[in-house]
């Protein structure tokens, strides 16, 4: 607990040194504070699951309002990971990588305070304190989105993200409210020991932190501020909104929802569980057919996100089932893809950051071959691009193959719905899968390998020092989960087993193996790992033993060395087969445009192919809505005609109401 | 001096009252501002009396304050711009004269209906004419919307201010000391700063009529 105050204390230096150093340290000084608060508080979440006591603390003076109530429990340690994890990446990123107005007194002070709401969140104890904490959060992601306030596209998607957020935290708000109108507590431990969820108001409780908390996870159809935010926000807070902001999304309602409304009803799960595979699903099939860089991972995000809800979800439907062993494997799973998606998404945004400035652009189809010009960013976006598409040996395959192990012990003993539950969130994993390998291929082939499409300037590769070591750090977390996932998972086991209130060990870990109880099933990825390393060094010692003749060419290039930019697949047309499949979910526009030559119409001068794919959720939920909301305002003018005296009289009408309803 | 004392506060309030619905009748707008000086002389009377009875030197200095600002300094400001158009007289007001005049006695009913229960939490005498402050406030309220020119709505807002000095007189024996010193300062600010923007609008526009202003809107 003294580290994790440490740790939050230093947090707040980040932000006072923001504050005060003058403009040349600013960014290095908070951003090292900055970085030692994220160690710290990890370090305290380490400490915290390899030991097994839940600590609290209350600091009553330091806000105006309320006490504030801290709690470090198995969970909260578990998604502290995850936050310390990106937040010391991201900014040792920052360091290195802060230009221009990402370096001013507001940015750095609004990057400071940011971090240290992520920080905080996790570990908030009570509601007041939670929603403190949650608000702070998104009130500073909303402001760093506004960084580059001059881009319009910066604008828009800030609009989207207030008006998202905001309804939102409201949603959260109000059940929690709920929640604590049927508990009469206001600690998560002393709700969760009333065991809510029963009843009208158990219900509401449920839908509004569940609507909220989900929307904040970009699930379906409350994920339309995500493709926008995501990428407009700097590069080193677009890597805390994915890899950590969106975790804490699930980590409410793991906390909430599984963790406190422990009577729901098995139903709402199940319609939870749908709602997080079709958003894995959706995101995983706008990813594949984006072909903006950061756009893809946002999307991507959405895929991750939704898989981990549907684990919660099946967690839930499970333990209402009576099988909390098997929902205690599922949440495990989720914890580990948070981890693991945490990583490669920070590694993968910081990445593009890197990119973006190497080369201008984001544009897919305007990049390639940047192995030659970033070969240290190349590689690592290789490993996680690797750990997202669930290659073993990478984070996320661990955590996916727990997932699917989880689903595979509900399908073979429960009841029907439990079998159901688990066939659709088998399904949505497997195909999501597939779809996200599509989209991770198509990012690192197209964009990395391959010749360059677009000339470009040879200065400033952009691939400083800190940059590379933020990269280099997150790649080695990949790497290291994925081939050392057994002591890992051996802690946060204990903390599935908190949330479902499982009493059987659950899943363990040792060093060389990952065995889960529910379907004694194994893993032995340092075995896998070995025989990798075994079966490459064989390979290359065949092929020096055989041909002579060696013949150097570019990857992703069909083993050919003379063919010209032009004659690549671009993003596009490698997502094409993908995108005519799902063309009736997708339903893309596309532009052919044809002109001819001036002096014959038989000769086409120039044919423009273009296909897009707007969100159809979009379009058919939100534009409407959109649209109603500004014929109303625009109504709503007739009201205000600019005439004082209309104005004034509404002030005194209004006062002559109050007086009549109260005589 | 109890019987004095009720009578000069009855008397002193109901006054407060009869000037908000006499401003309500004149036109001329320096006759406005007479009233409201006379306005400030009674609620200055209120306050006196009340910390007399109370023995309570706060509401006296508060008294004096009321007495300077109100009935001195703000009718002499508000008199100095009345002055720069002389014979100047409100034009037809949004709702003319009898008509507001039926509205007012309305006004003052309601007012006495919905300060019924304030008297009930504490029936005493003083508490009993609570609802003649919040008539002021109503129809001083109504001032500020019917008039057309500006320096007539400044003086319906000055007249709410006065109605809830009153309430708060009658009511609670005045506020703390250092609350109704913020309040008047208000007061004084809101009255220096108008006094500077009807300068203004008539530099620009040649006269203060708010009517010709609904084309300012975004």
């Amino acid at each position: 607990m003294t580290l994790l105050l440490a740790g939050l204390a230093l947090g707040l230096l980040a932000v006072v040194l923001a504050l005060a150093s003058p403009s040349r340290a600013r960014v290095v000084l908070a951003g090292t504070s900055g970085v030692l608060a994220a160690a710290l508080v990890g370090a305290a979440a380490v400490v915290d699951l390899a030991g097994r006591t839940t600590r609290t603390v209350t600091i009553t003076s330091l806000l105006p309002f309320a006490p504030l109530h801290l709690r470090l429990d198995a969970l909260a340690a578990a998604v502290e990971l995850v936050v310390a994890l990106v937040a010391i990446a991201a900014q040792v990123f920052a360091v290195g990588y802060a230009r221009g107005r990402l370096r001013s007194r507001t940015a750095t002070v609004l990057q400071g305070l940011f971090v240290l709401a992520l920080l905080v969140v996790p570990v908030a104890g009570d509601v007041t304190t939670f929603l403190f904490a949650w608000e702070l959060m998104a009130l500073t992601s909303l402001a760093l989105l506004l960084v580059d306030h001059e881009r319009p596209s910066a604008r828009a998607a800030a609009v989207w993200y207030g008006a998202m957020t905001q309804g939102g935290a409201a949603a959260i708000t109000l059940g929690l409210l709920a929640v604590v109108r049927i508990t009469h507590a206001t600690s998560f431990a002393s709700m969760a020991a009333a065991r809510p969820g029963t009843g009208v108001l158990g219900v509401v409780a449920f839908v509004l932190t569940a609507a909220g908390f989900a929307s904040k996870a970009g699930a379906v159809p409350l994920h339309v501020w995500l493709p926008r935010a995501h990428p407009e926000a700097p590069t080193p807070v677009s890597a805390l909104m994915s890899g950590a902001m969106t975790a804490l999304g699930l980590y409410g309602v793991a906390r909430v929802d599984l963790g406190v409304l422990v009577e729901i009803g098995r139903g709402w799960w199940i319609g939870l569980l749908v709602v997080g595979v079709l958003s894995a699903l959706f995101g995983a099939l706008h990813a594949v057919t984006s072909t903006d860089l950061k756009r893809l991972l946002a999307y991507s995000t959405i895929d991750a996100m939704g898989l981990g809800l549907a684990g919660l979800a099946g967690a839930g439907v499970l333990r209402a089932e009576g099988r909390p062993e098997i929902a205690a494997t599922l949440v495990v799973g989720v914890l580990v893809l948070l981890l693991a998606h945490g990583a490669f998404k920070a590694l993968l945004f910081l990445a593009a950051g890197v990119v973006e400035r190497a080369t201008g652009t984001r544009d897919l189809d305007r990049l390639g071959g940047l192995v030659g010009l970033l070969p240290r960013t190349t590689a690592a976006v290789a490993v996680a691009a690797g750990s997202a598409a669930s290659v073993p040996l990478g984070a996320g395959f661990v955590g996916e193959w727990i997932l699917v192990e989880g689903f595979v012990a509900g399908l073979g003993r429960t009841a029907p719905g439990g079998v159901a539950t688990a066939l659709v969130g088998l399904v949505g994993v497997a195909l999501t899968s597939g779809l996200t390998a599509v989209a991770m291929v198509k990012l690192l082939g197209v964009g990395f390998l391959g010749r360059a499409r677009a000339e470009r300037p040879a200065s400033g590769t952009g691939e400083g020092r800190a940059t590379g070591l933020a990269l280099a750090l997150l790649a080695l977390v990949t790497v290291g989960v994925g081939v050392l996932p057994g002591p890992l998972v051996a802690v946060l086991a204990r903390a599935a087993r908190d949330v479902v209130g499982s009493a059987s060990p659950g899943p363990a870990g040792s060093i060389t193996s990952l065995t889960l109880a529910s379907t004694a099933t194994s893993l032995r990825p340092l075995g896998l790992a070995a025989g990798a390393v075994a079966l490459v060094g064989l390979v290359v010692l065949a092929a020096r033993g055989g041909s002579r003749v060696v013949r150097a060419t570019r990857a992703w290039a069909c083993g050919r060395s003379d063919l010209s930019p032009r004659m690549q697949y671009t993003a596009t047309s490698f997502a094409e087969p993908v995108q005519r499949v799902f063309a009736d979910v997708l339903r893309p526009t596309v532009d052919v445009t044809v002109s001819h030559e001036e002096e014959s119409r038989e000769i086409e001068s120039v044919l423009a192919y273009r296909s897009r794919v707007d969100d159809a959720v979009e379009r058919a939920l939100y534009d409407p809505l959109v649209r109603a909301h500004d014929a109303l305002g625009r109504r709503a003018r007739i009201l205000a005609n600019g005439s004082v005296h209309r104005y004034l009289a509404y002030g005194f009408v209004a006062l002559l109401i109050v007086l009549v309803a109260l005589g | 001096m109890s019987g004095l004392g009720d009578g000069l506060i009855d008397l002193a309030a109901v006054a407060v009252l009869a000037v908000a619905v006499a401003g309500l009748w004149r036109r001329d707008v320096r006759a406005l501002v007479g009233l409201l000086r006379l306005q400030g002389w009674a609620l200055a009377l209120v306050a006196a009396v009340a910390a007399v009875r109370g023995r309570d030197v706060g509401l006296g200095v508060t008294a004096v304050l009321v007495l300077v600002v109100k009935a001195g300094v703000v009718p002499v400001l508000l008199g100095r711009v009345a002055r720069r158009d002389p014979g100047a007289r409100e034009g037809a007001p949004l709702i003319n004269v009898p008509a507001s005049l039926v509205i007012a006695a309305a006004l003052v009913a309601l007012a006495v209906v919905a300060g019924a229960p304030l008297h009930a939490l504490d029936p005493t005498a003083s508490t009993a004419l609570a609802p003649l402050g919040l008539a002021t406030v109503l129809a001083g309220y109504l001032l500020l919307v019917t008039r057309r020119r500006a320096l007539s709505q400044v003086v319906g807002l000055l007249v709410i201010d006065n109605g809830i000095a009153l309430t708060t007189f009658l009511l609670t024996s005045g506020v703390p000391l250092i609350v109704e010193l913020g309040g008047t300062l208000d007061v004084l600010l809101v009255v220096v700063v108008i006094r500077a923007l009807l300068g203004t609008m008539r530099a620009r526009f040649g006269g203060i009529d708010l009517d010709g202003l609904s084309e300012l809107r975004d």
